[in-house]
């Protein structure tokens, strides 16, 4: 991949980035007056207006966005109104947890994905792919937030082997990782087994038999590697979206990360927690494109761009 | 003693119409240094028969049923299923017809000839990368060094058959089947993919299978050919006497059908009617409802494979006579 390629990619995602930073600033603001919110009802209009004045928002909208674009363009994102700190600060503690989370719940997900659907497209039609096809469907199915809540109720209720909620050691992490790993298990199973279906058919599977390849190579080495660029596409569009945080499960396990105080932000009217979380998820799924497709290319060499 | 003896082979794949016979007791044998080309249409079982060779029909759908495949005085045909790829590659080898498709378009070509020798642990002189770039050498590849390491895309199409022929002949095998090796090419480039496979069989005293419909590849390469028609050998004959004398009408239609230098006749006849339904071919002989010279006998009868003359045999109930 060339460096021309990649500046014209940073530059189309500038364009982007521009363009999505300038929606979220007005949307935002449509969600209240943060001054209701944070003074107590009997507040004096004195109270409020001071406030206001504190906050820049007794200015014209426009004029607060020309000052809140000047910000931006020097990665200046104001502070936080809940947390009394810089925005970003903020942001930059959450964003590892959720990277961290979403990175190993996928990473397992692939992995094993990869296992099952290639023993599934193997053993087509019998009864090891029958009982595959069955478990990647009712994982790719079912709703996370109904398998934290059963997740909760089985281990940390009846049992008491895993906490219900928050922060610490890595027994914190099982059950949001188990909730994560589901659908996107399922669904890269599917796409492995249809993909290494069709690569074991394909004529060079023929050629490497003829030439006296066994049965593990012929799999794993010859149909394997043509069979898992959808299954790198498929990850990184969920990589993508769990960039964006785990959305139900963080809320679900009291899971600090980026998904949580993004959902936090939005109830608290701290608008610029809000801006910067989504400025830095923004930054984190251009990252993990090129990534996919620099992954692509090492994979395949036809997609390799002079 | 032969070193390749087809008996009797008798393939079957299941359908959604039925049962497909694809070969009816195909019967043939190749000595070493010899070219045997298998001459027929599509669908007449040449690559079929290619395919039980190489132990690549897939079952299901695909079962040989009976026969017999002796290699160098062994029965494949009884021989475990890892025994059997240790003699592909090794010693009986395939080439493809469309290099494009049968090579692996993830792995840089070089690497996919030097697997030849990873999968059946050789270790030649002076290590396998330099034996890999003698073979591109010898096979007519510029710059080997560099070619070596790209990848089949990058590559004209004569170039890529070339680098298929290379896999095949790395271990130097016994049996050589190349599955109609020139079909994908553009006719210049088929005949130096032809020059190459002449220039292989010269240096080495492998028997040789050739694969094709193209009568003017057999005429160049070939020294037997044994002509097939819906899953039977119909004849099989030196290439010299079936072009001149061939006694089965089917390969007299054959040769009539297709444009000559050597004749001056400039009229092409061709076979009435298709070739037939392999769910329901005709009784008897198969070709009878083609031929102009079927008789109530060949609806009755299949005509055995019969020796006709020294070294010759056809499967008709009324064979052309002598010229």
């Amino acid at each position: 991949m060339s460096f021309t390629y990649f500046l014209k990619r940073a530059a189309f995602a500038a364009l982007a980035l521009a363009a999505l930073m300038t929606s979220a600033f007005f949307l935002v603001r449509l969600t209240g007056d943060p001054v209701n919110l944070y003074l107590p009802i009997d507040a004096s209009d004195a109270a409020r207006e001071t406030m206001r004045l504190r906050l820049g928002l007794d200015r014209s909208l426009l004029a607060q966005f020309f000052d809140w674009a000047w910000d931006i363009l020097r990665l200046d994102f104001g502070t936080s109104l809940w947390h009394n700190r810089p925005a970003m600060d903020v942001v930059l503690e959450a964003l590892p947890n959720t990277l961290a989370l979403g990175a190993i719940a996928l990473a397992l997900a692939f992995a094993a994905a990869i296992v099952m659907g290639s023993i599934a497209a193997v053993n087509a039609g019998g009864w090891i792919d029958r009982g595959v096809n069955v478990l990647s469907q009712a994982a790719a199915s079912v709703p996370d937030f109904w398998l934290g809540l059963m997740g909760v109720l089985l281990f940390a209720v009846t049992f008491r082997i895993l906490p219900t909620s928050g922060f610490g050691g890595p027994i914190y992490w099982v059950l949001p990782v188990a909730c994560l790993f589901a659908r996107p298990f399922g669904t890269l199973v599917q796409i492995v087994r249809g993909s290494m279906i069709e690569a074991l058919n394909a004529t060079f599977v023929r050629t490497a038999r003829a030439k006296g390849a066994r049965d593990g190579r012929i799999t794993f080495v010859h149909a394997l590697r043509n069979a898992l660029l959808p299954a790198v596409t498929v990850t990184g569009d969920l990589a993508a979206q769990f960039a964006g945080g785990g959305g139900v499960v963080e809320v679900v396990f009291g899971f600090p990360g980026i998904g949580k105080l993004l959902i936090d932000g939005i109830l608290k009217r701290d608008f610029a927690i809000v801006q910067a979380s989504i400025f830095a998820v923004a930054v984190v799924i251009f990252v993990i494109n090129i990534l996919v497709d620099m992954l692509y290319a090492s994979i395949d060499p036809r997609v390799r761009v002079e | 003693m032969a070193l390749l003896e087809v008996k009797d082979l008798q393939v079957s794949f299941d359908t959604a119409s039925g049962r497909i016979f694809a070969l009816n007791g195909v019967s043939f044998s190749l000595e070493r240094g010899e070219v045997l080309a298998l001459l027929g249409e599509s669908g007449s079982g040449k690559s079929v028969t290619a395919s039980a060779i190489m132990d690549l029909v897939p079952n299901p759908p695909g079962a040989i049923d009976r026969g017999s495949i002796r290699f160098d005085g062994t029965e494949l045909l009884k021989l475990s299923r890892t025994a059997r790829r240790d003699l592909c590659g090794s010693r009986i080898a395939l080439i493809f017809q469309d290099a494009l498709a049968a090579l692996n378009p993830v792995y840089p070509v070089g690497w996919q000839i030097a697997e030849m020798y990873r999968i059946h642990g050789r270790n030649p002189e002076g290590g396998v990368e330099k034996a890999v770039i003698d073979l591109l050498t010898a096979i007519g590849i510029p710059d080997p060094e560099r070619r070596a390491r790209q990848y089949p895309h990058e590559f004209s199409g004569g170039m890529r058959q070339r680098i298929m022929i290379a896999m095949a002949v790395a271990l130097e095998p016994d049996v050589i089947i190349a599955d109609e090796p020139t079909t994908a090419l553009d006719v210049t480039i088929q005949a130096q993919v032809v020059d190459l496979l002449a220039t292989i069989r010269k240096r080495s005293d492998a028997g040789m299978i050739f694969i094709t419909h193209d009568l003017g590849v057999v005429a160049e390469l070939a020294d037997r050919v044994a002509v097939m028609y819906a899953g039977r050998i119909v004849e099989t004959a030196n290439v010299f006497e079936l072009f001149e004398d061939a006694r089965h009408p089917y390969s007299v239609g054959l040769l009539a059908s297709q444009p000559r230098l050597d004749t001056d006749e400039d009229e092409l006849v061709p076979i009435p009617g298709s070739a037939p339904n392999p769910v329901a071919l005709p009784s008897g002989c198969a070709f009878r409802t083609r031929c102009p010279r079927a008789e109530a006998l060949c609806a009755e009868v299949i005509p055995p494979l019969e020796t006709v003359g020294p070294g010759r045999q056809a499967a008709c109930h009324f064979p052309v006579s002598p010229a």
